[in-house]
């Protein structure tokens, strides 16, 4: 046969994107499976279990990876919301992260291009993180801080960054014309529900 | 005319570095495949409307190319059916033999079944091989090739019968 008909298979072969594999071994992964954060690059990598496993100790795989953990917690005392009104965010919803090359905060937003990036001023961070003990505990990286306008007004939330990309994908996908952002309403609002869930509230 | 691109060492490399690819990072050997089926898929889509555009006199005159011969089998697009390349093949084949008689008694999309007759003489070595070879270079679909009248070489192992004496 000739050598250029080897690349036969590549035509016949529908790409292998529906068997979804983990991006760290290629082995077999669940529907519903574990992330992993590959640091340097700021992706987020499907991971089977195993490899989850082997990256859920900061410094593990010499810093490059970290498995994004499950917490979820809810701030108590964001009814008030006078604080997070200084974030002034538009849509209503923003991801609070910090970044542990840069040791920046940046915050995002959901936009219909995917998530937006923004440098949020050190000192409003401060101010912030000064009001409340736990936002201390927050995993660079790995853990956000959601903060949103929902049906009970503005909640602060900690929880895996994963689920962040999550609800960014979920508003994206709906995100049409004007009426976008108000569309985005019910998919946040189903979100915070699902965190609800989660924690048994 | 431009100079042929050596073929055999571009599809080479090609196999070559997916398997770099695959050792190290699994993921992007699956995406780095997928590349190609696009890469492919549109170059083949691009061929297929220029041979529409040309005719089929022009698409034969391309077929009479070895390179461009290749990629129209590659795509699926020579403009010569797969039975008239293989009996062409066949018949040049029996050229070069001398005395032997080679027909294609039936093709399929997967299987050609070839009779082989002639001389009294025992095949040439490796005729097998070498009918395989001229169909499944004109023909990548064939993937079972049947081949008739070629004598079983003796059997490797000769029975001991028990008791055998001079």
């Amino acid at each position: 046969m000739q050598t250029l008909f080897r690349l036969r298979r590549f035509l016949d072969a529908p790409p292998a994107r529906k068997a979804a594999g983990c991006e760290l071994c290629d082995a077999e992964v669940p529907e519903a499976h574990s992330h992993v954060v590959d640091i340097e690059h700021r992706r987020l990598l499907c991971a089977c279990r195993p490899c989850y496993l082997l990256f859920t100790r900061s410094g593990a795989g010499g810093g490059k990876y970290r498995s994004v953990p499950e917490r979820v917690m809810k701030l108590e005392d964001g009814s008030s919301g006078a604080r997070w009104e200084a974030l002034d965010i538009p849509v209503g919803v923003a991801f609070l992260l910090r970044q542990s090359d840069t040791g920046r905060m940046i915050a995002f937003y959901p936009s219909p291009a995917g998530a937006m990036e923004s440098l949020l001023p050190l000192d409003t961070w401060e101010e912030i993180a000064a009001a409340d003990p736990l936002l201390t505990t927050l995993e660079p990286d790995i853990e956000a801080l959601l903060v949103c306008r929902g049906e009970l007004g503005i909640e602060a939330w900690i929880v895996p960054v994963d689920a962040c990309y999550e609800l960014v994908g979920r508003i994206r996908h709906q995100w049409t014309g004007f009426a976008g952002a108000r569309d985005a309403r019910g998919h946040i609002d189903a979100f915070l529900a699902g965190l609800r869930e989660r924690i048994g509230a | 005319v431009p100079e042929s691109p050596d073929v055999d060492a571009a599809v080479q490399q090609i196999e070559n570095l997916l398997e770099e690819l695959g050792k190290t990072d699994p993921g992007s050997r699956r995406r780095a495949e997928e590349l190609i089926h696009l890469l492919m898929e549109l170059y083949g889509a691009g061929l297929a409307r220029a041979l529409e555009m040309l005719g089929p006199e022009a698409a034969q005159q391309l077929a009479g190319d070895k390179l461009l011969a290749s990629l129209l089998l590659l795509h699926g697009l020579h403009p010569v059916d797969a039975r008239t390349r293989v009996t062409e093949a066949l018949q040049r084949l029996e050229r070069k033999l001398e005395g032997y008689r080679l027909q294609l008694e039936e093709i399929s999309e997967e299987v050609a079944r070839v009779r082989v007759s002639g001389k009294d003489r025992a095949p040439a070595p490796g005729l097998a091989g070498l009918i395989e070879r001229a169909i499944t270079d004109c023909a990548p679909d064939i993937t079972a090739i049947e081949i008739e009248g070629i004598p079983q070489p003796a059997p490797a192992l000769v029975q001991i019968t028990s008791g055998a004496a001079r």
